[in-house]
């Protein structure tokens, strides 16, 4: 009986070692004959042999494919992928057909990111290591970077691209486009650089630029005036409007408020409207279809009138560098009668009437009293609106968190509020630019601080107390007296609340219900930017990938390359940006590529002619109805350019090429080439051919020069051209024809002789 | 003789008294608990995609990356549709200008005429290469053999003339 416990525990040994063996056992049956990776290693390998039977050598030792668990290491990259365990044809052309996981990695990515040197999970994420679907995936608890499906992934291009057009990736580069030209950057860091281009117009004269009404309606809700706005809506009281508005409309200035009503004439101003171009950037009207028509440069003119001060206007056609100094909009050096004029006629052509019934019904705003117009101030500086407006003395605070890294934050330190949706960054920051103010949670008074000092520390980065440091002292009831009354001062709380008669934690209780009812005390000041799904989608991927930067080593970066900005000193750039030639044009990187690029210009077109141009633009195409506005220079001006582009903007190549071969150039030979490639169906000549390319016979009669091609473009350029168009204008439509040298010479001689009447009729 | 004993040293005795059954409950119940709630742990969270997930695998052309197609709808918008029309049909805005009319690639007979390689052949050397219109420019300078490749499948997505219709299927099925 002694032994009785012992024999016991021995058998209880035994069964336990029985226990492990018999798992250990499963264990290796598992791993090998039941892993999730064996299926389809062996179906991939009975489709490598049927290939092979195919290809007709499967008799041969046919290609044995072990089944095994593979991986890829990545040493510089700390890496261990075993997805291709299960994804066994990735880099296979023949399996473009087979269904996943045995499938080829789609596009061909994969030629310049090969497997062996990115891996996998560098651009797809998932757990690299693990060796079962769901494990491999992510989609597990406590794995921060589940597989990005679909566009998802381009957001880890940005880890080693950090230029801002990726062109493989263009959810990504839209993205990132979005992210500067919405401005995120007025309230986050969402870069390394710490300047920040403001998006929004500067209002230090907005009191005299607009009427009350109009900034009343455009405060509550921009894009109820322009759909299309930049600016977001910020669901603000109409208390607030009115103290926002009263203090913007006390940004004046006094000489445009002392300056005359003006009073033109139409027909003049509708002419100058006409000859200034104005469409190439404004929309002015709507198709048939409801679709804006004009440019998208500057802003919507359409209604105008509701918005714009008639003097205001004036001033600003007469000189809008002095307003808004970085505008794209050229100094057309109008004089107070031309301003006029067209401020009268776009002050009477454009106007909604609907909408000025509308302001009409509107109550009259309440008047702009001192505290009105102080309480405007702290919301201005609150808000964050100096992130987008320059106004003066404001100090650029960023009113939001940093985003430089939130695409690798940990997903745990993201706050989700109270809501449900799956706890992931894509998702977080989906739901944020979806809806701002959906992670807004109440403050709850903590049980291991005093209510009232809760309650001061939530309310102190507000402007509501900017002045004010620490809390006055007194006893806790008192505090809380003091915070209602300076609540109420400022008008954000009732006037006729009262603390209730009870013990400091039920008014502490009292308090924080009735700011969280105001959202007083809620962080989260984010407007709503009323973005459209895809617009979404883009910022989301390009903030996703904003992440840590040592996050990959060095030689896997794809650097951004350096842009110069062209900003010449001389007197020709005292001249480009009096006309914004940069607005349209683009030099060496720089500007915008609307209108030509000039980079090589004086190349490209003979001295005389571009002169003359630039007094009388003319179109090149018979159905193009844009031209470049006309400026009225200065004909010293107009000589002044015409010879600094034929001087600076040159490649002395192309000259010295034609030089050099032209005596051997035929020009019947050229004729017959010209008609052999079919060049007609895309120029004009003499009246026949197509609408693509510019035409070559162009004939305007107040041009002294002639506008023929061979007036216009020099001999060099056209050699160059005729052989390899897109060495010179890298997107142009004009196909490489493959012509050599000889045949290049003889088309470029029948060109320049085209003006000789021999050719003219023969067409 | 006793070897067990050393690893386990208990006191004499101890196992004589047969332990409750509620306490032996109690510490299964634990451990299958602990099992199963482990065993929960590691299973797959839902699959559905959420809104975002959802965006991001919708299917459109935009997705230029994988699809052959949708590469060369981006191109034949930029370099052919002048003449040829957006649908294809030969009525580009520059079609009128042209003595020989561009090509319809939603005629019925276009594929029986054409084959891929025949249309490859017309896109890298011209209308000229395949007895054609010179009109029609050699665009293998221009374009890489993969953008002509992705042209000549996109055509294949191009639709053709409605065909005539079965007069037997017109009537609603089950009507006879």
């Amino acid at each position: 009986m002694e032994d009785y416990p012992v024999r016991r525990l021995k058998i209880l040994f035994l069964l336990s070692s029985l226990a492990c063996l018999a798992l250990l056992l499963m264990a290796a049956f598992e791993e090998n004959f039941t892993a999730g990776w064996r299926a389809p290693q062996i179906e991939f390998a009975a489709m490598l042999a049927e290939q092979a039977q195919e290809a007709g050598h499967g008799d041969g030792p046919s290609a044995a494919y072990p089944i095994e668990l593979r991986q890829v290491f990545l040493k510089d990259l700390n890496r261990v992928d075993r997805c291709v365990s299960c994804h066994t044809g990735i880099d296979n052309p023949a399996f473009q057909s087979a269904e996943q996981p045995l499938t080829t990695h789609p596009g061909n990515l994969l030629e310049s990111h090969p497997v062996d040197r990115f891996g996998c999970t560098i651009c797809h994420e998932g757990q690299g290591r693990a060796t079962n679907k769901a494990e491999a995936h992510g989609r597990v608890p406590f794995w921060d970077e589940p597989l990005l499906v679909g566009d998802l992934v381009q957001s880890r291009c940005a880890k080693c691209h950090h230029e801002s057009e990726v062109p493989e990736a263009p959810v990504l580069s839209r993205g990132q486009h979005l992210v500067s030209a919405l401005g995120c950057a007025g309230c986050h860091q969402v870069g390394q650089s710490t300047s920040v281009t403001k998006v929004g117009p500067p209002l230090p004269v907005i009191g005299s630029k607009v009427t009350r009404k109009w900034l009343g309606s455009w405060l509550t809700n921009p894009k109820s005036y322009l759909p299309n706005t930049k600016m977001p809506r910020y669901d603000l009281s109409a208390e607030a409007v009115d103290s926002l508005a009263a203090y913007l409309m006390t940004q004046r200035d006094s000489a445009i408020d002392a300056s005359p009503e003006p009073a033109g004439d139409t027909a003049t101003g509708t002419s100058i409207f006409r000859e200034a171009q104005c469409i190439v950037c404004h929309v002015t009207k709507e198709d048939a279809h409801g679709n804006p028509v004009g440019g998208v440069l500057g802003p919507d003119l359409r209604k105008i009138s509701n918005k714009a001060n008639p003097r205001w206007l004036v001033a600003f056609l007469k000189n809008p560098h002095a307003f808004t100094p970085d505008t794209k909009m050229p100094r057309y050096d109008f004089n107070d009668q031309q301003a006029a004029d067209l401020a009268t006629f776009m002050l009477e052509e454009w106007v909604d009437l609907d909408l000025k019934d509308k302001e009409a019904e509107q109550p009259t705003p309440p008047p702009a009293t001192p505290e009105r117009i102080q309480q405007g101030q702290l919301l201005f500086k609150e808000l964050g609106c100096a992130g987008c407006h320059d106004l003066s003395s404001n100090d650029a605070k960023l009113a939001g968190p940093d985003l430089v890294r939130i695409g690798t934050k940990p997903v745990h330190e993201l706050d989700f509020g109270n809501t449900h949706i799956r706890r992931s960054t894509p998702d977080f920051l989906y739901t944020k630019l979806k809806t701002p103010k959906a992670f807004r949670r109440d403050m709850q008074l903590p049980t291991w601080q005093k209510p009232v000092e809760a309650i001061w520390q939530n309310l102190r980065p507000s402007a509501l107390f900017a002045d004010v440091a620490t809390l006055p002292e007194g006893s806790e009831a008192q505090q809380l007296a003091w915070i209602l009354a300076r609540a109420q001062g400022a008008g954000i709380l009732a006037a006729d609340l009262k603390l209730p008669e009870s013990p400091p934690l039920s008014q502490a209780e009292w308090l924080t219900r009735n700011l969280n009812a105001i959202g007083a005390l809620s962080p989260l000041k984010m407007p709503t930017f009323d973005l459209s799904d895809e617009d979404v989608e883009a910022v989301t991927i390009a903030l996703m990938g904003r992440g840590e930067p040592t996050a990959l080593p060095k030689q896997y970066d794809v650097a951004q390359t350096p842009t110069i900005s062209f900003a010449p000193q001389d007197s020709f750039g005292v001249l480009e940006r009096r006309y914004r030639c940069l607005s349209c044009h683009s030099i060496r990187g720089s500007g915008v590529r609307q209108a030509s690029d000039l980079t090589y210009e004086g190349s490209r077109v003979n001295r005389e002619w571009l002169a003359h141009y630039l007094i009388m633009p003319y179109s090149m195409r018979r159905t193009l109805t844009i031209a470049m506005p006309i400026f009225h220079f200065a004909q010293a001006d107009s000589q002044l350019m015409a010879e600094y582009m034929s001087l600076v903007f040159v490649d002395t190549r192309l000259d010295e090429e034609w030089q050099r071969d032209k005596d051997r150039a035929d020009v019947q030979r050229g004729q017959a080439l010209f008609d052999a490639k079919g060049c007609i169906a895309c120029h004009q000549l003499n009246g026949k051919g197509g609408d693509v390319g510019p035409s070559l016979t162009t004939q305007v009669p107040e041009f002294p020069q002639g506008t023929w091609v061979g007036d216009k473009l020099k001999p060099g350029w056209i050699y160059k051209w005729l052989r390899s168009p897109q060495s010179l204008v890298p997107d142009t439509l004009e196909p490489n024809l493959g012509l050599t040298e000889q045949e290049a010479l003889d088309v470029t001689a029948f060109i320049l002789a085209l003006k000789n009447p021999e050719f003219q009729d023969k067409k | 003789m006793i070897a067990p004993a050393r690893f386990f040293p208990i006191r004499p005795g101890r196992f004589e008294e047969p332990r409750s059954t509620g306490h032996r409950l109690y510490l299964v119940v634990t451990a299958v608990l602990l099992i199963v709630g482990c065993a929960q742990a590691v299973e797959e969270q839902s699959r559905d995609p959420s809104p975002i997930e959802a965006l991001a695998m919708r299917d459109v052309p935009r997705n230029s990356v994988s699809d052959s197609r949708a590469r060369g709808r981006q191109v034949y918008h930029h370099y052919c549709a002048i003449c040829h029309g957006a649908g294809g049909g030969g009525d580009g805005f520059n079609s009128s200008n042209l003595a020989i009319a561009p090509r319809d690639f939603t005629n019925s007979t276009f594929w029986e005429q054409v084959n891929d390689k025949r249309a490859l052949q017309a896109v890298a050397n011209g209308g000229m290469a395949v007895g054609k219109s010179v009109l029609m420019p050699a665009w293998g300078r221009t374009l890489t053999d993969g953008q002509m490749r992705d042209v000549v499948a996109f055509l294949h997505t191009l639709p053709g003339p409605v065909e005539p219709k079965n007069p037997d299927s017109d009537s609603p099925p089950g009507s006879r």
